[in-house]
């Protein structure tokens, strides 16, 4: 350890005690690895603060001693984003987990960054509301690491991505200072943006400690579309059609036969032979209407294909839901063998170019001659591209190929590279790749101004998102 | 396989998605120092074996892991910490790695010289004194465990007081002088003890009233040796099995009736798989119960057993509350079950604390009257006088 790491780690341990600063190897170890197949170098100390006057403290120290810093909540990342390609610190945020204010009348919840989703909308629900943002690790990712990668869900279709839910939060600055962005209102005009500045920030410009969230009603009653097609035009078609009818379906989900089959247990559904895709769609209305909005979706996919179910059990439709959002999960069971790994794209394009975007992409598959499924929300045109990876350094350059080969048809059909999961280490090639291909470099050069006027050390995250061509 | 290519059977799976540690009940109650979680352990272990002969201090993370299975029941890879963690403890025994820890043993060598882990053999029978019991190839095997309890209580209630380093210190004497141990016979809890053999008696009383004949073996009982297959040493233990099987097959038993669910999960799954050739049935006593009940007038919760639910063992009890009160689930049930903290009791009795301390709030959110079928859930559980045991709150409700 260089003098003056130890000399801060000393001070880390002086200034929060040592029960909240670890420096043993053992207690290191975990902090090396989040859901991501890269592993990152042991830290030297992780801190657990409990709340925003230590989390000033630590980073005023490491700020003054330049020591890398990199913010972890669940660590559940898939870009390596919560881990540290250098040795320095980790601040875990997992100890501030308290919900502070749920309002329902101005339709808020105060909360505080380690809070699990899924416990948040657990309290929710006693209310009747809930937290719309669903990551499918959403057991498990809190509200500081979903804000700080802008995560998506099942249900950004109808309620967009988390940044359309975060009205404000707290702050902590590399240099201790702790600031407040945005407020408790629904609506706001009010100079920069800040708060929308730190949404998929990916914890590169300061520590998320507290945050006020928008949160809605349970939508009264709900019912469950599903068709299976031969082809992804089709279900491309009835996704089109069904939007323009007017009806803004709650989830929208395709996935190919691939992944179907990882799932077919799980959901327990008759699937015909022929069926090569499947689209899975919940339209929602007050109780007296459903049958009518059912009868519009259901005729919209009966044009498109022969087999259409409907599923209005309630019991029944939580049980696909888990399916489908245990999709990936349910990958890992396909692996050839233990030391496979699933690496998952997370490509976006407008949903109208996702059909002829969806037939490149199994072409780039069947081209790169490497193993890969393909889910995806079909409603907001984002394709997951699971790739299984031989954890090889010939099996991770294929991967990395295929990644590309996919992230350039989405630049192509004007989408982008990451929709949902951030770039963290793992996609800053391609973010590059994407602003290169639209002539537009200097926007990078700009967010990288902003990062200077926040961490002027570089001390927060170091290496995520911005690639550094030789 | 050998040791080290089990493990690494089981951590290669894992994808680290940290879903595990979301149930994990030892990470909220250690500030969340990943050590002390299910993904952390698995990384450890992982870690561990890929980079032997490092000076890492192994034992706190595994020895800490309550065994209760919480983990693999939401592991997409189907992961489990649990077993991880109860091979890292066969590796550190084995002197691979870490330091032994100084109480686990003493106990180890308590049960192996006194067949009880607090040389406490003949005090556990005393329950049974009076109690006409049939002549049967069935017996009830108590497995020490509700006697045990209130051992345990007053030891840590003097635990609290002294530095841990200087318990462990402790802990290394008296194994260097173990008859010394014997000496825990006059630390217990009498309130405790008294309601203890009560419970069992209102078992004993229920089996019978059931139609039920069964034997005891009395102070001839074997403790069956839990914790050295809990700490991780299992060349003794299985010796140890071994002899407790002969002297069950000595006595020609068909059946054992088992009354705690730590006792009931050993015998019916560990045991044939380190002797194969154990054939005797294994039924959980409520499981055996045939009486009318009457309505409880109010609502109940419950806390189900780990050992039950979470490591897939069937049992009627829940059923059986079911069908006389208003049952109110804890938020977390069924699989996705929460522990009460007892397996850290004796080891990590902070950890076990502020486990049993969450969990009491979770289960007091739903119902003030609060049932375990399990003496350690009891024993963890117990803030108040409305938290119940099963055979107590059930005894009183069967219909005259
Ligand atoms: C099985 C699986 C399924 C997934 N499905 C989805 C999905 O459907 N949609 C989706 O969007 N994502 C998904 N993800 C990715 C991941 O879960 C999300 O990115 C999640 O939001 C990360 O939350 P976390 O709490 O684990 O954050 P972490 O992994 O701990 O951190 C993520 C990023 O946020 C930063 N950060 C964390 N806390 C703070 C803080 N308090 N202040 C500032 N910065 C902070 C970190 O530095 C890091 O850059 C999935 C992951 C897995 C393993
Ligand atoms: S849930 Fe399973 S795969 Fe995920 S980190 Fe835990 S053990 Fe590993
Ligand atoms: S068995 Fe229980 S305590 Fe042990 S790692 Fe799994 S969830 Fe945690």
């Amino acid at each position: 350890m260089q003098k003056s790491t130890s000399a801060a780690v000393t001070e880390l341990i002086s200034g929060l005690g040592s029960k909240k600063i670890l420096t043993t190897a053992e207690e290191l170890v975990p902090f090396m690895k989040d859901a991501s197949y890269i592993s990152g170098k042991m830290p030297v100390a992780v801190c657990l603060p409990e709340n925003a006057g230590e989390i000033a403290k630590i980073l005023s120290i490491c700020n003054k001693h330049r020591l890398d810093v990199t913010i972890r909540s669940a660590g559940t990342s898939l870009t390596g984003s919560s881990i540290s390609g250098f040795p320095g610190v980790i601040i875990s945020t997992m100890n501030l987990n308290r919900i502070l204010e749920i309002n329902t009348s101005s339709r808020y919840a105060v909360c505080e960054p380690g809070v699990r989703l899924d416990k948040l909308n657990q309290e929710l629900k006693k209310y009747n509301f809930f937290y719309p943002p669903d990551p499918a690790s959403s057991r498990a990712s809190t509200v500081g690491g979903s804000l700080s990668t802008n995560a998506g869900g099942l249900r950004a279709v109808r309620y967009g991505a988390t940044k359309e839910w975060v009205l404000g939060m707290d702050v902590v600055l590399p240099d201790g200072h702790i600031i407040r962005t945005g407020e408790y209102t629904l609506k706001r005009s009010a100079g920069y943006d800040l708060t929308a500045l730190m949404i998929g920030s990916e914890g590169t410009l300061g520590v998320v400690t507290k945050a006020i969230l928008k949160i809605e009603p349970l939508p009264e009653s709900t019912a469950k579309i599903i068709g299976f097609y031969k082809d992804i035009e089709s279900v491309g078609k009835t996704m089109d059609k069904i939007k323009s009818a007017g009806i803004t379906p709650l989830i929208a989900e395709f996935m190919d036969l691939g992944t179907i089959n990882s799932i077919r247990k799980g959901m327990g559904l008759e699937i015909p032979e022929y069926t090569k895709f499947l689209l899975m769609v919940d339209v929602d209305s007050p109780l007296e209407a459903l049958n009518r909005k059912i009868e519009s979706a259901r005729n919209i996919f009966k044009e498109f294909t022969g087999d259409v179910n409907v599923i209005t059990d309630i019991k029944r439709m939580d049980e696909i839901y888990a399916a489908r959002k245990g999709a990936y999960s349910a990958l890992l069971d396909l692996r050839e063998n233990n030391n496979q790994l699933i690496v998952i794209g997370d490509v976006i394009v407008p949903s109208s170019e996702l059909a002829g975007a969806m037939t490149e992409i199994e072409k780039c598959v069947r081209d790169d001659g490497v193993k890969a499924t393909l889910f995806g929300h079909i409603g907001d045109g984002n394709i997951h591209a699971n790739i299984f990876m031989d954890n090889t350094e010939e099996g991770r350059k294929n991967m990395e190929k295929l990644q590309m080969d996919i992230a350039k048809v989405a630049i192509t059909h004007n989408g982008c590279v990451s929709a949902e999961h951030g770039i963290g280490t793992e996609k800053n090639r391609l973010l590059y790749e994407e602003y290169l291909e639209r002539d537009s470099l200097y926007t990078l050069e700009i967010m990288k101004s902003i990062k200077k006027v926040f961490d002027p050390n570089n001390i927060l995250n170091r290496g995520k998102i911005f690639y550094e061509p030789d | 396989m050998n040791l080290i290519e089990k493990i690494e059977n089981i951590t290669d799976k894992c994808i680290s998605c940290g879903f595990c540690e979301s149930v994990c009940p030892t990470l909220g109650a250690n500030e969340y120092n990943s050590v002390f979680g299910a993904r952390g352990r698995v990384i450890l272990a992982d870690f561990a074996l890929k980079h032997p002969g490092n000076n890492m201090e192994l034992g706190d993370s595994f020895y800490s892991c309550l065994d209760c299975y919480a983990c693999v029941n939401v592991c997409p890879a189907g992961v489990n910490a649990g077993v991880v963690s109860e091979l890292m403890k066969e590796y550190i025994v084995s002197g691979a790695s870490g330091n032994k820890n100084p109480i686990a043993e003493l106990i180890k060598d308590s049960i192996i010289k006194y067949e009880n882990p607090l040389g406490l053999k003949k005090e556990a029978a005393e329950w049974a004194y009076g109690i006409e019991f049939n002549k049967s190839d069935t017996v009830i095997i108590t497995g020490h465990m509700y006697q045990m309890m209130p051992y345990t209580r007053a030891i840590n209630k003097v635990r609290k007081y002294i530095d841990e380093a200087v318990v462990r210190g402790i802990a290394s004497a008296i194994k260097n002088h173990i008859p010394l141990i014997k000496l825990s016979r006059h630390f217990y809890d009498a309130g405790l003890r008294e309601k203890m053999n009560r419970d069992l008696k209102n078992i004993v009383s229920m089996l019978k009233s059931s139609g039920v004949e069964f034997d005891y073996l009395g102070s001839d009982e074997p403790y069956p040796g839990m914790f050295l297959y809990d700490l991780g040493y299992m060349e003794e233990f299985k010796a140890y099995a071994l002899k407790v099987y002969n002297l069950l097959k000595e006595r020609g038993i068909k059946k054992i009736i088992t009354v705690d669910p730590h006792t009931h999960d050993l015998l019916m799954n560990v045991y044939p798989e380190y002797i194969p050739e154990f054939g005797i049935e294994v039924v959980y006593y409520t499981d055996l119960l045939n009486l009318k009940f009457k309505k409880f007038n109010g609502n109940i919760t419950i806390q189900e057993p780990c050992h039950m639910v979470l490591h897939n063992n069937n049992f009627r009890a829940v059923d059986i509350l079911n069908s006389i009160a208003d049952v109110r689930m804890a938020d977390r049930n069924g699989k996705l079950n929460m522990c009460c903290g007892g397996p850290d009791e004796l080891l990590f009795p902070e950890s076990a604390k502020k486990i049993s301390v969450q969990r009491y709030a979770e289960l007091k959110e739903k119902s003030d009257n609060v049932i375990t079928i399990c003496p350690l859930c009891y024993n963890n559980l117990a803030y108040d006088n409305k938290v119940e045991d099963f055979s107590e709150f059930v005894i009183d409700m069967i219909s005259k």
